[in-house]
């Protein structure tokens, strides 16, 4: 394993369309059986990508490596044909003319296509199993995707490239198919990478997500470091519901806030200085109801406030709460919160908050 | 139904004239060597029109060649231009044309806009996905060409090639002109020639036999012509591609000399033509009669054509029973019914039923109406289908009986189109030669015939001020099956007459002009 060369290595990567470069400088390697997840809004440069890598784009300099051969480079240039990256694209693109059948085993070799048994083999992986005869515009659009993820593997790519492939299902099925793929993927060991602007689908399949933001790759690491460790404010925002909170003063590893006294993650003190905020996912809030704070915890790490408004889910709710000094703060509890709008509550930090330099000063 | 009265006709006629005189006209060596004739014209001109229009279409389409959008209006002009008269053009400015290759010639270049538009339209309307997704299996530029761009632009060629095919096959007028015995110009022959009329009739109706062979033909290789878009979201329009400077140069030769040929040549011809004629004098009260006699004879076509379209243009739109399906189905036959076979049945048929009607100018209006009835249909339906139903139920529930519903709402919106419908049925009908050279009344002239005869006894300089006018005239329907053909991809007959903008729904109208 640590001798192999990474399946996927970019370096330096800038690409463009003529004038200003959509992807300015993007290094990134992956290892091989590795899910990436890209996470972006639209425009910050994910689909280019994506498509420099499928080779489709031509990058403007810089250099990308499939399995230790230079595809695209200063001297080099390898067709997307000769590439063996497979690609689902966004709406699938299926051949209209064709078949299922026929769409799956497009990439195959023209004997293998008539007599092998590859072709229902890839069908029933995908759980399409005897639809060999349909026509793409009989299917729905899931069982499209999950057409279009056949063809991709069919040929058995070094490298599987999905482009925002769960973004036109309807919310209950997107779940159910992402889940699937994600399961078969794993399964095959294939090396993914898949685009996408959706911080939910990228955080719960991916290995690492690696977030793009104008062109750039700002932070690749694990799912749960993106989310609780965000290396800037814009990815913190970006990856979830976030609770932002001026720093008035700071003391050691606290911070004095509207919350009052706010542990600091020690790698963040050096942000702290005089312009700074420090930053909590809503789910490290608590509420507790005005009296029955005990003695236990320091009155210094809470805050008064009244409920203004709460969006309960089910699983979860989400309570935004004024504080007495104006700031609203939103509160995640499981189940419902236990309180009712207008009520006195008091707002409890467990955890350590995360420290940025303050972009508005 | 009232279409396939004459056609009935012509059947009971033939075999009134028994078994035995039909297998004498059939088995005639005559007939065998007109039926090669035309298929090998119309075969001929389907390879000169792929010739001609394939490369067109992947220039205008799929390149940065400059000049790319005043060549898409080159490439579609020649519509405006009646086939026999750019042959008149062709033989006035080189008399020694003649014969099968020159007919070959004329026709190609007459009709291969037809295909071009339609292919432009559908390459250069593809998603790139589609090609991307090949690339990235493995295939390069030019097995993705041969397994995903062509089969996918196949339909819009294919219902291309079909048109240029009938047009050819019925065409009268240039065949003629250049000597060529096809099946429209034996028929006519034999006709005028009276002592054999069954032989004219057995042949016309292997004529109509050859044009419903190629409507069949083409819905087989066409296949099923299914959305050629899955899915919903904005599609990517393909890349042109860029041409080096040699294939640019290249490039601006093909569709410089394509356009000399089929607009250069003919305007150069009849410019000259028109310059003899000025310096000779002209009698303009005989073009201005000429001209009354068309627009006479033609609107009164267009009027009983639109009455006989509406009702069923209304129950196309908003019913699909079989039997309604039936009615429409026999109702486009007459694209496959060639003027001249038209012309000769009523002829047959005034004669035996209505002797008082024969050669007036009631029965002509009716020969329109019956050849051009399927343009008529198609543009009232697509108007009246873009009126959504809810609308004419609305109505009915605001207290409106169902006639008035129907007059107040979806005729009063639907009526542009089907005045559109209207005159394009004028248009295309005072372009019609030989069922007008039939059926006309003794000493009544249109257009048409007053260039006919003048090509007729090769008098080509007093020929050019009729021509002329024709263009004029051409120009119109030609101008809006250009844009109806630029503004819908494809065959998909009724894509964007709902969510689209109200002046692309008007465009889809004209689908009735093209088949």
């Amino acid at each position: 394993m640590t001798s192999a060369p990474p399946t996927l290595s970019l370096q330096d990567l800038v690409v463009g369309y003529g004038g200003e470069p959509v992807v300015r400088g993007v290094s990134l390697e992956v290892s091989h059986g590795e899910f990436v997840a890209v996470l972006g809004a639209s425009g910050s440069g994910k689909t280019t990508l994506l498509r420099a890598i499928a080779g489709y784009l031509r990058p403007t300099s810089g250099s990308i490596t499939v399995a230790g051969d230079v595809v695209a480079g200063p001297r080099s240039w390898v067709p997307p044909e000769k590439r063996h990256i497979g690609v689902v694209p966004q709406e699938g693109a299926l051949f209209p003319q064709l078949d299922v059948a026929g769409n799956v085993g497009f990439g195959l070799p023209r004997r293998e296509r008539r007599t092998s048994t590859r072709v229902s083999q890839l069908l029933e992986m995908v759980g399409l199993a005897g639809l060999e005869r349909a026509r793409p515009d009989e299917l729905s659009g899931g069982q499209q995707q999950r057409v279009a993820l056949a063809r991709a593997l069919a040929p058995e790519p070094d490298l599987l490239l999905l482009d925002e492939p769960f973004s036109s299902l309807d919310a209950a099925l997107r779940v159910e198919v992402r889940t699937e793929v994600h399961a078969l993927l794993r399964e095959l060991e294939t090396t993914t990478i898949l685009v996408t602007h959706d911080q939910e689908e990228a955080l719960s399949i991916a290995d690492r997500v690696a977030v793009m933001s104008f062109g750039r790759v700002e932070q690749v690491d694990a799912p749960w470091r993106v989310y609780e460790a965000p290396s800037t404010l814009s990815i913190a925002r970006f990856v979830g519901d976030l609770v932002e909170l001026p720093v008035r003063q700071s003391k050691e590893d606290t911070a004095l806030t509207s919350l009052g006294w706010v542990p600091v993650t020690t790698e963040d003190l050096p942000a702290i200085g005089s312009h700074a905020l420090v930053t909590l996912r809503p789910e490290q809030l608590a509420l507790v109801s005005d009296r029955t704070l005990g003695n236990g915890s320091s009155a210094e790490q809470t805050a008064l406030g009244t409920v203004e408004a709460i969006r309960y889910h089910g699983h979860d709710s989400l309570t935004t709460v004024r504080l007495e000094d104006g700031t609203p703060v939103a509160v995640r509890a499981a189940g419902g919160a236990g309180v009712a709008v207008g009520d006195r509550v008091r707002v409890v930090v467990t955890g350590a908050a995360r420290a940025f330099p303050d972009p508005v000063v | 139904m009232v279409t396939a009265i004459p056609l009935l006709y012509l059947v009971v006629r033939t075999v009134d004239a028994g078994g035995e005189s039909i297998i004498a006209a059939l088995w005639r060596e005559r007939t065998l060597e007109t039926t090669v004739t035309s298929l090998t014209l119309v075969l001929s001109v389907i390879v000169g029109c792929l010739v001609l229009a394939v490369p067109t279409a992947w220039l205008l389409a799929r390149t940065n060649l400059p000049g790319r959008s005043l060549f898409l209006v080159t490439a579609a002009l020649p519509l405006a231009v009646p086939s026999y008269v750019m042959a008149y053009a062709w033989i006035a400015e080189f008399p020694g044309m003649s014969g099968l290759w020159a007919a070959i010639w004329v026709m190609s270049l007459a009709t291969f806009p037809y295909v071009a538009i339609p292919l432009t339209a559908a390459l250069r309307s593809q998603d790139a996905g589609q090609e991307e997704a090949a690339r990235s299996l493995g295939l390069g530029p030019l097995a993705t060409a041969r397994r995903v761009t062509i089969p996918m632009a196949w339909p819009a060629a294919a219902a291309g090639l079909l048109l240029a095919a009938l047009y050819t096959l019925s065409e009268f007028g240039t065949v003629a002109i250049f000597r060529v015995d096809a099946f429209t110009r034996v028929i006519y022959t034999a006709y005028r020639a009276s002592f054999d009329r069954t032989s004219a009739a057995v042949l016309s109706l292997l004529l109509v036999a050859l044009a419903l062979l190629l409507v069949i033909v083409e819905a087989r290789v066409r296949g099923r012509a299914s959305r050629w878009r899955l899915g919903s979201g904005v599609k990517r329009a393909v890349p042109r591609q860029e041409l080096s400077r040699g294939a640019s140069a290249l490039g601006l030769t093909w569709m410089i000399a394509l356009t000399v040929v089929s607009l250069g040549v003919p305007a150069w011809s009849l410019t000259m033509r028109l310059m003899e004629t000025r310096r000779f004098g002209f009698d303009f009260t005989e073009l201005l009669g000429a001209l009354v006699g068309s627009v006479t004879a033609s609107a009164i076509g267009a009027g009983i054509a639109i009455a006989l379209a509406l009702p069923i243009a209304i129950l196309a739109a908003r019913y699909t029973s079989r039997i309604v399906r039936g009615i429409e189905g026999a109702a486009f036959l007459g694209h496959a019914l060639p003027g001249v076979v038209v012309g000769l049945s009523l002829v047959f048929l005034t004669l035996a039923l209505l002797p008082a009607a024969y050669q007036t100018l009631i029965t002509l209006a009716f020969a329109y109406a019956v050849l051009f009835l399927p343009k008529a249909i198609g543009a009232s339906r697509s108007s009246i289908e873009a009126v959504p139903p809810a609308l004419e139920s609305t109505a009915r529930s605001l207290g409106r009986g169902p006639m008035r519903a129907w007059f107040t709402v979806t005729g009063r919106l639907a009526w542009p189109g089907i005045a559109a419908g209207a005159l394009l049925v004028l248009l295309t009908a005072m372009k019609e030669l030989p069922a007008t050279l039939m059926l006309r009344p003794t000493g009544f002239n249109t257009l048409a015939t007053e260039l006919w005869s003048r090509t007729d006894v090769e008098a080509f300089g007093d020929a050019a001020p009729y021509a002329l006018a024709m263009i004029l005239l051409a120009s119109v329907p030609a101008w809006l099956m250009g844009r109806w053909l630029a503004g819908t991809p494809g065959e998909n007959r009724r894509s964007g007459t709902e969510d689209d903008e109200p002046v692309h729904a008007q465009q889809v109208t004209y689908v009735g002009g093209a088949r």
